[in-house]
């Protein structure tokens, strides 16, 4: 039972971080169709803003410098690159996420290093013991903080104004012939996705160590738990990544921690072939 | 106020579909753009509307050329569109479809706007908090056209509204057109089903190929011989 919650917070921890990222995927591909695989290096690039890079700054200016970054970062490269090549064709656009992840991936290595570098969690050292069970203030951080921001993000969907969004996410074009500004409400999105990308990044960096090549996993992972909750809508995309983290947990927990990576990319597969829209989508909406 | 289309030009890529085309309308008077399928008649309000962007040409609406704006800045201005196959919200509720359409267009006293639309059909008052893609065909339509309405604007364009609507019901909607002309809005039709655009307009266009042939008075027109062939579906 112990062992359990143990495992619980485990998971909880991970699927959060996963379904940071997860949401930046969802909300992208509702608005445009395009998928950034470069979210993850998007998110390593939040980690080395926030602990390696301006080593003189207080830590809480670092963290701020790596979220405008990454909001940056998330927008200007729709503008100027992924744009184009999606009105031509969308998987040119897909694949370039990719190019411009190991981009990242090769500044960071030149210029910081290619060797893991251990990152220090801003929340300190502190464990809090419930019981038998264990939890660091990171780890609670990262539950608490992740899950203020899904909240926030879903409450700000199903209101009065969240519903131009939606709009948009249903018929883009309608949207715009309505009077609503979709290229402005995309450019928000991206933000908000870039936003969240590195925030995974500052909260992943102090558990898994920072390397320039953990932007790829964090992709993929994130991509999973997307997946495995429906690309297409936000709320779902956010609970596959949790019930993707808690698999990952228990999986590690109870039969083999080796093998939790490959479990991973199994219940991928899995999921593309039993049910493409997701174990909790509604219907698969492939927008081309 | 005054929609004037210049010697537009519209296309896809390299192809142009509809060329040179010339219309215009006076907000108060119903115009309709009827044509066989195929003849441009969509590409040309596409181009209007800033769906796609015309190769060359003026959209002027009172007085300012649209022509090279956004889609969005049309509404902004005063023109409302009712799609082509409605294209209502679907995950959105009725309610939600007529709010966001309000707002889009930073429309004030919202609450009233969307009461005096289920007046106008009070079908959509029951219907109110119901998803929009779980509506009927003819509610949706209603829908379209009141989402069109709530934002006050002075030229209405319709897309092809008999298509896939019983005839009943294009019935109720022509109503309700009429009366919206009446109450000195401009409307744009373009319609497939030249009967009926004719009986709700009072000038009109016929476009073929992707040109305008000729234009005028629905009386003028209905002597032609081209409308005529047209308006009793010979082929």
């Amino acid at each position: 039972m112990d062992k359990l919650l143990q495992l619980i917070v485990a998971g909880l921890v991970t699927g959060s971080i996963y379904g940071l990222i997860a949401t930046g995927y969802a909300v992208i591909y509702t608005a445009t169709g395009f998928v950034n695989f470069a979210l993850g290096a998007q998110a390593m690039l939040g980690g080395y803003l926030a602990y390696v890079y301006f080593p003189g700054l207080p830590q809480w200016v670092r963290i701020v410098v790596s979220l405008v970054v990454g909001a940056l970062v998330s927008v200007g490269s729709w503008h100027l690159l992924y744009k184009w090549a999606a009105k031509r064709a969308m998987l040119a656009a897909v694949i370039m996420s990719f190019a411009l992840a190991i981009v990242f991936e090769e500044i960071i290595r030149l210029s910081a290093g290619g060797v893991n570098v251990a990152a220090p969690s801003p929340f300190g050292r502190t464990v809090f013991q419930l019981g038998a069970v264990s939890i660091s203030a990171h780890q609670l951080a990262v539950v608490v903080v992740s899950a203020v921001l899904f909240t926030g993000l879903v409450l700000m969907l199903g209101s009065k104004r969240g519903a131009a969004v939606r709009a948009m996410f249903s018929d883009a074009e309608t949207a715009e012939v309505l009077g609503i500004r979709t290229a402005r409400l995309t450019t928000i999105l991206f933000a908000v996705s870039g936003v969240f990308a590195a925030v995974a990044g500052i909260f992943a960096a102090p558990l898994l160590t920072l390397s320039p090549y953990m932007g790829l996993n964090l992709a993929l992972i994130g991509f999973v738990g997307a997946i495995l909750g429906g690309l297409g809508r936000i709320g779902t995309a956010i609970a596959g990544s949790i019930v993707l983290g808690l698999l990952e947990a228990f999986f590690a927990g109870y039969v083999s921690a080796d093998f939790r990576t490959a479990l991973v990319y199994a219940v991928f597969v899995l999921v593309l072939v039993i049910r493409p829209a997701g174990l909790l989508g509604r219907v698969a909406k492939v927008k081309v | 106020m005054r929609l004037e289309v210049e010697n537009l030009s519209v296309g896809y890529g390299d192809v142009s579909v509809v060329r040179g085309v010339d219309l215009h309308l006076e907000v108060g008077e119903a115009v309709c753009l009827v044509g066989p399928n195929g003849a441009g008649k969509t590409t040309t309000l596409r181009g209007i509307m800033g769906l796609t962007k015309p190769t060359s040409g003026a959209v002027r609406w009172d007085g300012t050329d649209h022509a090279s704006k956004a889609a969005w800045s049309r509404a902004h201005s005063g023109i409302a569109l009712v799609p082509e196959g409605r294209h209502v919200f679907g995950p959105l509720t009725v309610g939600e479809n007529l709010e966001v359409a309000v707002r889009a267009v930073g429309g004030k006293r919202i609450g009233a706007r969307i009461d005096a639309a289920m007046d106008r059909f009070p079908r959509l008052r029951e219907r109110r908090g119901q998803l929009a893609g779980l509506l009927s065909g003819g509610e949706q339509q209603m829908l379209a056209i009141a989402r069109a309405l709530v934002q006050e604007p002075r030229l209405l364009v319709i897309d092809e509204m008999s298509l896939g609507l019983a005839p009943v019901i294009y019935e109720q909607v022509g109503e309700a057109v009429r009366g919206l002309v009446s109450d000195g809005l401009g409307v744009l039709m373009v319609e497939q089903n030249a009967a009926l655009a004719m009986s709700l307009c009072s000038r009109g266009y016929l476009m073929s190929g992707g040109e305008i042939l000729l234009g005028g008075t629905v009386e003028e027109m209905s002597h032609e011989d081209a409308v005529a062939h047209l308006y009793f579906g010979a082929v």
